[in-house]
C-alpha cells in the first residue's frame, strides 16, 4: 500500500546517486574555493594586522563576489544533473524497461527530480551553512546568504528549466541547446529585431545591451541566465557597506520554476514512450518550433542579405535595400539552408514550413517597402516638439551633456540636421566615425532613441553648411564650459614646453590673469574639442598648461582638451588639470607676451590641425 | 487473465495496432505468433503498460493496467532488448527488483542459483554476453514470483541447453502455481512443445486465436493418388492449399477430419494420408496470401 500513496521510490533515487555523488562534490567543491576558500586565505593574510582588519578582509572578499561564473558553473550543474536523473527518457531500452516496472510515471517523476535537485541545491546549501559559520557576524552573514540564497533560487529555476525541456524533448542533445537558446531567447530576439528594424531605416546598426535604461534592464530578466550571471552580485558602497545587488522581481523566477515543474510533471505523465528518438514529443509541439525556426532562420537570412547590400558602418547605402531583391532572396536562400539542415539534421522529416517561410519572407520584404517609403520623410521619425518632456543628446561620451543647455528644440534641431545631410553621410566615406544618441521622452513616459554613427572629417570644422560645423557649434558653446573648474580660486598656472616627450617647466604664470585668458579663448572659439582620442594622439602636446586647483572632482570640458582632473593621481587636497593650447588662442598668448614667453621660443605651430 | 480488446495504436501517422484483441486464460502458455511488423511486440507493450492504447483496452484481470502499479506488480516481463543499470550487479539488481515486487522470494533466487552456475553476482552485469544477460532476466523475473509473465523472444540468444532449462523452469512454475505465460517468438518448433493457445497476428490484428490442439485438428494435410483425372474437390470444406508432384495431390484443407476423411474416401483414391500440420505449417498457410506469397515453399 506504500507505494501506492508515496511519490518517491526510494530505490530509483538511489540508483541516480552512483552520478550525482560526484556532481555534487564537485560542486561544493568549486563553490567551497569560491567562497570559503578565499575567506580562509584572508583571514591567514590578516592575522597580524589591526583588530578590525579581521573583518575588513572579510568585506574585501565579499565585496567581490559576482555571480557571473558561479551561475554558469550552477546552470551547468543543473543541466547535467537533469540529464543523469532523466537520461533513460533517451535510452529506448531504458525507458520501456522503467515504464514496465511497477512504479508510477508520478513517482518516476518526482523521485528523479528531488535526486537532481539535491544535487544541484545540496552543495549551495551546505557552502552556505559553511560560509555563515565562518563569517559570524550577523550583517555579512546576511549578505551571504542572500548572494547563496539567489544561487539556490537559480539552481532551482535551471533545473526544472532543463527537466522541462526534456520532458518535450526525445534526443538528448537537444535539451542543453535550447536551455542555452530560451536563456538567451530575449536577448537574442531584441538584437536581431533591433539590428533589423535599424538596419531597414537608419541603413546600420547600433544597438548595445545594458544602455542604461531602468525598463531594459528589468525586461533583461526574460533571458534568466544572462540577468542572473551579469546583473546580480556583492557590492561595496562608497560607504563600505555591502550590498547584495539583485532586481527585487528575482521572486519571479522561483514562481516561474515552480510553473516549469507543473508543466514538467503534466509533460511526463503524458509523454509517449514511443516518443523515444524524435526531436519532439508532442506533434503540435513540432509544429511551434518548426515555425520559430522558420521565423528566425528567415530574419538570420534576411541580416545577412541586408549587411552584404549594406556595408557596416560606411552608411553607404542608407535605405538603398530592395524589398523585392531581399524578399525573393531570403526565401530562395531559406529554403538552400533548409534543404541542408534537413537532410542533415532531419529536423523536419516530412514536410518543409513553405507556407509560413513564404508568408515571412513577404512580411521582411514588405516591412522594407513600408519603412523605405517612411524613410523619405526622414524627419518624421523624430517625434513631435508639443509631445516631448525631455530631450538629450551624448555623443560618444566624448561629450559632456553640459549644465541645462540641452533644449528639447536645440536637441530635435540637431537632429534635424543630421537627417538633411543624410546624403553627405552616405557618401562621405570616412572610416572615421562617432555615434550620436539622441534620447526623447515623451510625456506619455515612453522613450524614443535615435542613434546614427556620423562620418567625422576633422578639416570640415570651419566650413559652415558641414554636419561637423554643426556639430562642433552645437557642442563647442561656451555655456558648456563646466563651471566648477572655473568657479575655484587657481592656486598656480605653470606653463611647461614638451619636446620629445619631455616635459620642461618655462615658467609660472599669475592664475587670475590665466583662467581669464582661457575663458576668453573658449569663448572665442580658440580653444575647441577633441572629438577622438586618435585625433588627440596624432597632434604632439607641444605647450601645456598646469593648472592647480582645490579638489574639484572629475570634470571636463567637452572632450580630452583640458584632461581630466584626477584626485588620486595627486595629492588628495590638490587636483591638477592640464590644458594645450595653441596659436589661436590669442588671450593666452597676450598674457604670456606680457610675461616676456614668445612663441618661437617655445617652438610653437598650429596646435590644434582643425 | 489478460484481455485486449480492440487497441488501436498509431506512430507517426501509420497504424500498427488495427483493433487487437485477444485473450490469454490463467495459467496458459499462450504463443503470440506473426510475421515481421504484425505488431507483437506493440501488444505486449501494451500489455505491461509501456505504451497507452490508442482506442480500445488491455485489462488484466478486469483492470487496465495502464499506470496500475499493483497490477504491475504481478507482471514479470523480458523483453527481446534486455535492459540493466549501467555498472549494476545481479546482487544490486536483485536488490532492485526486490524494493519494486513485494512477491520477490529470495529463497527462490537462491535456489535457481543451480540452473544458472555460469553467473557471478558480483560482476558487472554489461561485461556479460547478451545469451547470459537473458539468463539473469529469467533468474530475477522468475524469483519476483509474478502471476504473469510476458516473454518477447525469450530464448533468442540462449544456447539449446540453457534453452531447455529455461523452458523446463517456465514449465514447472506453471505446473506449480499457475504461472501465466504469454510468449512471443520466431521459434514455431519451440512453441508447439510449450505452449496451449496460439494466437497469430498479422497486419495489426489477431487473425486466429485457438488451443494449439484445436487448430492442429483443424487444419490438416491430405496427401492422395487417383487413377485416371482428378476428381472434383468443390464439395470440400475450405481449401488453403493444392499442389501436385506426379500423381501425388496434396490439399491443406481446414475443417473437421472425420467429414474430411468421409469425403475422400467417396473419391475412391488410390491411396490417401491424413497428416497434422505442426504449428510452422499453420502459421505459413493462415498468412499465406496475407503477409506473404507462401505459394509451393513448403511442399
Amino acid at each position: 500500500m506504500k507505494s501506492k500513496i508515496s511519490c518517491f521510490k526510494g530505490v530509483i533515487m538511489r540508483r541516480d546517486w552512483r552520478f550525482l555523488i560526484g556532481i555534487c562534490v564537485v560542486l561544493t567543491l568549486f563553490l567551497y574555493y569560491r567562497g570559503v576558500h578565499r575567506i580562509h586565505q584572508a583571514m591567514r593574510w590578516s592575522i597580524g594586522g589591526a583588530k578590525n582588519g579581521y573583518w575588513d578582509e572579510k568585506v574585501g572578499v565579499l565585496s567581490g563576489f559576482s555571480m557571473e561564473s558561479t551561475v554558469w558553473v550552477v546552470a551547468l550543474v543543473a543541466i547535467v544533473s537533469a540529464l543523469v536523473c532523466f537520461h533513460y527518457l533517451f535510452d529506448k531500452r531504458g525507458i520501456q524497461m522503467l515504464h514496465a516496472l511497477p512504479v508510477s510515471r508520478t513517482q518516476l517523476f518526482v523521485s528523479h527530480y528531488v535526486d537532481g535537485m539535491i544535487a544541484t541545491l545540496l552543495p549551495i546549501f551546505v557552502n552556505m551553512i559553511w560560509m555563515a559559520a565562518v563569517l559570524k557576524k550577523e550583517s555579512l552573514v546576511q549578505i551571504s546568504c542572500l548572494y547563496y540564497g539567489e544561487l539556490m533560487l537559480a539552481g532551482f529555476l535551471f533545473y526544472s528549466m532543463m527537466v522541462l525541456l526534456i520532458m518535450i524533448c526525445g534526443v538528448s542533445f537537444l535539451p542543453p541547446i535550447l536551455f542555452l537558446i530560451f536563456n538567451y531567447l530575449y536577448i537574442g530576439l531584441l538584437l536581431m529585431v533591433g539590428d533589423m528594424c535599424q538596419r531597414m531605416i537608419f541603413g546600420f546598426y547600433q544597438i548595445e545591451l545594458g544602455s542604461g535604461d531602468g525598463y531594459m534592464e528589468k525586461l533583461y530578466m526574460f533571458s534568466p541566465l544572462k540577468y542572473m550571471s551579469s546583473a546580480m552580485g556583492i557590492t561595496q558602497l562608497e560607504s563600505g557597506k555591502l550590498v547584495f545587488v539583485g532586481e527585487k522581481l528575482t521572486w519571479c523566477y522561483g514562481v516561474a520554476a515552480i510553473i516549469m515543474v507543473i508543466l514538467a510533471y503534466v509533460a511526463y505523465c503524458r509523454r509517449p514512450v514511443e516518443s523515444w528518438g524524435d526531436f519532439l514529443t508532442k506533434p503540435w509541439l513540432k509544429v511551434f518550433f518548426s515555425l520559430g525556426i522558420t521565423g528566425c532562420a528567415e530574419i538570420i537570412v534576411f541580416l545577412v542579405i541586408l549587411r552584404v547590400e549594406q556595408s557596416t558602418r560606411t552608411i553607404a547605402t542608407v535605405g538603398k535595400a530592395n524589398a523585392l531583391v531581399v524578399a525573393v532572396t531570403t526565401l530562395g536562400l531559406y529554403y538552400v539552408v533548409s534543404m541542408i539542415v534537413r537532410k542533415t539534421v532531419r529536423v523536419w522529416r516530412k514536410k518543409a514550413v513553405y507556407i509560413p517561410a513564404i508568408v515571412m519572407a513577404i512580411v521582411l520584404g514588405g516591412s522594407i517597402f513600408v519603412v523605405q517609403g517612411q524613410a523619405k520623410r526622414y524627419e518624421t521619425a523624430i517625434p513631435k516638439a508639443d509631445e516631448i518632456e525631455a530631450a538629450n543628446v551624448n555623443v560618444n561620451m566624448l561629450f559632456s551633456e553640459g549644465e541645462k543647455v540641452q533644449t528639447i528644440e536645440d536637441v530635435r534641431a540637431l537632429n534635424k540636421i543630421i537627417l538633411e545631410q543624410k546624403s553627405y553621410i552616405q557618401n562621405c566615406g570616412s572610416t572615421r566615425l562617432y555615434n550620436v544618441e539622441f534620447h526623447y521622452i515623451r510625456k506619455n513616459k515612453t522613450s524614443v532613441w535615435r542613434r546614427y554613427a556620423i562620418p567625422f572629417v576633422p578639416q570640415k570644422v570651419h566650413e559652415k553648411n558641414s554636419l561637423e560645423y554643426a556639430i562642433d557649434k552645437y557642442f563647442n558653446r561656451f555655456e558648456q564650459v563646466p563651471a566648477q573648474p572655473f568657479k575655484q580660486k587657481w592656486d598656480t598656472v605653470e606653463l611647461f614646453k614638451n619636446r620629445k616627450g619631455e616635459s620642461e617647466k618655462v615658467a609660472e604664470l599669475p592664475p587670475m590673469e590665466m583662467k581669464e585668458a582661457i575663458l576668453e579663448d573658449i569663448k572665442d572659439g580658440a580653444l575647441k574639442p577633441l572629438y577622438f582620442d586618435a585625433v588627440e594622439n596624432e597632434i604632439p602636446g607641444k605647450n601645456i598648461l598646469v593648472i592647480k586647483m582645490p579638489t574639484c572632482g572629475y570634470c571636463y570640458y567637452n572632450s580630452t582638451e583640458f584632461d581630466g582632473v584626477d584626485i588620486s593621481n595627486y595629492e588628495e587636497t590638490v587636483s591638477q588639470m592640464t590644458l594645450r593650447f595653441n596659436a589661436n588662442c590669442s588671450h593666452i598668448l597676450k598674457v604670456l607676451e606680457h610675461y616676456k614667453i614668445s612663441l618661437k621660443e617655445l617652438n610653437e605651430g598650429s596646435y590644434v590641425t582643425y | 487473465m489478460i484481455q485486449v480488446r480492440n487497441v488501436v495504436k498509431s506512430f507517426d501517422g501509420s497504424q500498427v495496432l488495427r483493433g487487437t484483441s485477444l485473450h490469454v486464460k490463467k495459467g496458459n502458455i499462450y504463443g503470440l505468433v506473426g510475421p515481421n511488423g504484425a505488431g507483437k511486440t506493440t501488444i505486449i507493450r501494451h500489455m505491461t503498460g509501456i505504451y497507452r492504447e490508442d482506442a480500445g483496452e488491455v485489462l488484466i484481470e478486469g483492470e487496465p493496467i495502464w499506470e496500475n502499479v499493483a497490477m504491475k506488480q504481478r507482471i514479470a516481463y523480458i523483453p527481446d532488448d534486455i535492459f540493466f543499470f549501467t555498472g549494476a550487479t545481479l546482487k544490486d539488481m536483485r536488490k532492485f527488483y526486490k524494493a519494486l515486487y513485494p512477491s520477490f522470494d529470495d529463497e527462490l533466487f537462491e535456489k535457481l542459483e543451480q540452473f544458472f552456475p555460469k553467473i557471478d553476482k558480483k560482476r558487472k552485469i554489461k561485461s556479460y554476453s547478451k545469451g547470459m544477460q537473458k539468463q539473469m532476466a529469467f533468474w530475477l523475473s522468475i524469483a519476483c514470483k509474478p502471476e504473469i509473465l510476458i516473454l518477447d523472444e525469450p530464448v533468442d540468444g540462449l544456447d539449446p541447453v540453457m534453452r531447455k532449462q529455461v523452458w523446463s523452469i517456465l514449465m514447472n512454475e506453471v505446473a506449480q502455481r499457475a504461472l501465466t505465460v504469454l510468449v512471443s517468438s520466431h521459434n514455431l518448433r519451440e512453441l508447439e512443445d510449450v505452449c496451449d493457445h496460439v494466437g497469430i497476428m498479422s497486419e495489426g490484428s489477431v487473425i486466429l486465436e485457438r488451443s494449439l490442439a484445436e487448430l492442429q485438428d483443424n487444419t490438416l494435410k491430405v496427401q492422395m493418388a487417383f487413377e485416371g483425372e482428378e476428381p472434383d474437390f468443390t464439395d470440400m470444406p475450405e481449401i488453403i492449399h493444392k499442389s501436385k508432384a506426379g500423381r501425388v495431390l496434396t490439399l491443406i484443407i481446414k475443417g473437421n477430419s472425420a467429414q474430411i476423411t468421409a469425403k475422400i474416401e467417396a473419391k475412391k483414391p488410390l491411396f490417401y494420408d491424413l497428416l497434422p500440420l505442426t504449428l510452422e505449417e499453420i502459421f505459413i498457410y493462415e498468412l499465406g496470401g496475407k503477409d506473404y506469397e507462401v505459394k509451393d515453399i513448403l511442399l
